[in-house]
């Protein structure tokens, strides 16, 4: 009678370490999933900071903007910064994805240009992060204002601590 | 003496019919655990197959795809993809004529292609996108194949009366 009770509760606890088992082997696929995420949202602050973001300068708020116009200057005070040491990155990276365009921007190319570098990728490598952003600037037509908006994404570089 | 040893016979059997009960009855308990856990497992495995995570790039992704500037123009100018399916959805077209629905879908359809990269052996092995107001279906993009595994964005938006849902999905 005792071995039975001993045998059944055994069984009973190889069921449960089963079911464990199955329940928590997703755990590693939604771990990587987060630290994607984290990773990305680290991206979206960079490009929501007030040195990068549109603001209210395009109509409502809009997240995920870039201002290229600012952006543009900004590639002369980024030493100021200490060349990403203020954000913790190493390399930072501004590309137009649609419609596509590999022109470095400089003064006299922007804005018929896709790719701003501001600190170039460090050759001793490090994790590259990105994330979708939007690329808008102002141009003149007709002697009025208007802006444009590309589809674009900001990389970035940093070295993950172990 | 000869009745003695029959009754110490008979009991024995007894003894020994009695284990053979608890036995079947263990192996009862344990088939009928086992079909539990079996029936559990198979509603968990399914319910997990279809499983579609939200994530901070398609988000970014549908956010960044409405500022875009289209081709198309209304007598303010280019209009970003966000008025783009309003117009579609007031059934406008664009300032030279153009159907506005067919500018938004073409728009996207490149905007999908250039941003995605999709392939049986890349990362992305397929996408989905469907934009639908409160009254009908504005645009669907298809592309690649739809496997288990997806991140999904979404937004919702509206305009006075009229209401858009963005649904996006990236099969991986």
């Amino acid at each position: 009678m005792i071995m039975m009770i001993l045998a059944v509760t055994l069984f009973f606890a190889l069921i449960g370490m089963f079911i464990l088992v199955i329940s928590l082997s997703n755990i590693k696929q939604k771990a990587a999933i987060l630290q994607q995420d984290n990773a990305k949202l680290l991206v979206s602050k960079i490009a929501d900071s007030p040195e990068f973001s549109c603001g209210n300068s395009f109509g409502t708020g809009m997240g995920s903007c870039i201002d290229l116009d600012k952006v543009i200057e900004f590639r002369n005070f980024i030493r100021n910064y200490g060349n990403g040491a203020f954000w913790g990155i190493q390399g930072l990276e501004i590309r137009q994805i649609y419609p596509k365009n590999d022109v470095e921007c400089t003064d006299s190319t922007f804005p018929n240009c896709g790719k701003i570098t501001l600190i170039p990728f460090p050759s001793t490598g490090g994790t590259g992060v990105s994330n979708f952003v939007s690329l808008c600037h102002f141009y003149s037509s007709d002697g009025q204002p208007r802006t444009r908006c590309s589809l674009g994404e900001i990389i970035i570089t940093y070295q993950e601590t172990s | 003496m000869f009745i003695r040893r029959d009754n110490y016979n008979l009991s024995g059997n007894i003894m020994k019919r009695k284990g053979q009960e608890e036995m079947v009855g263990f192996a009862l308990i344990l088939i009928v655990v086992g079909i539990v856990v079996l029936v559990f497992l198979a509603i968990s495995l399914n319910k997990r197959g279809s499983e579609n995570i939200n994530s901070v790039e398609t988000d970014s992704f549908v956010q960044s795809m409405l500022q875009y500037t289209s081709n198309c123009q209304d007598s303010f100018g280019n209009l970003s993809i966000k008025d783009l399916i309003f117009t579609c959805n007031s059934g406008k077209d664009c300032l030279d004529g153009m159907d506005s629905c067919s500018a938004l879908n073409s728009t996207l359809i490149d905007i999908m292609n250039k941003s995605w990269n999709v392939g049986p052996e890349n990362p992305t092995r397929g996408y989905e996108l469907n934009i639908t107001s409160h009254t009908k279906y504005l645009t669907y993009i298809d592309r690649g194949e739809h496997t288990s595994n997806s991140i999904g964005g979404s937004q919702d938006f509206s305009k006075g009366p009229e209401s858009v849902i963005i649904l996006m999905k990236i099969y991986s």
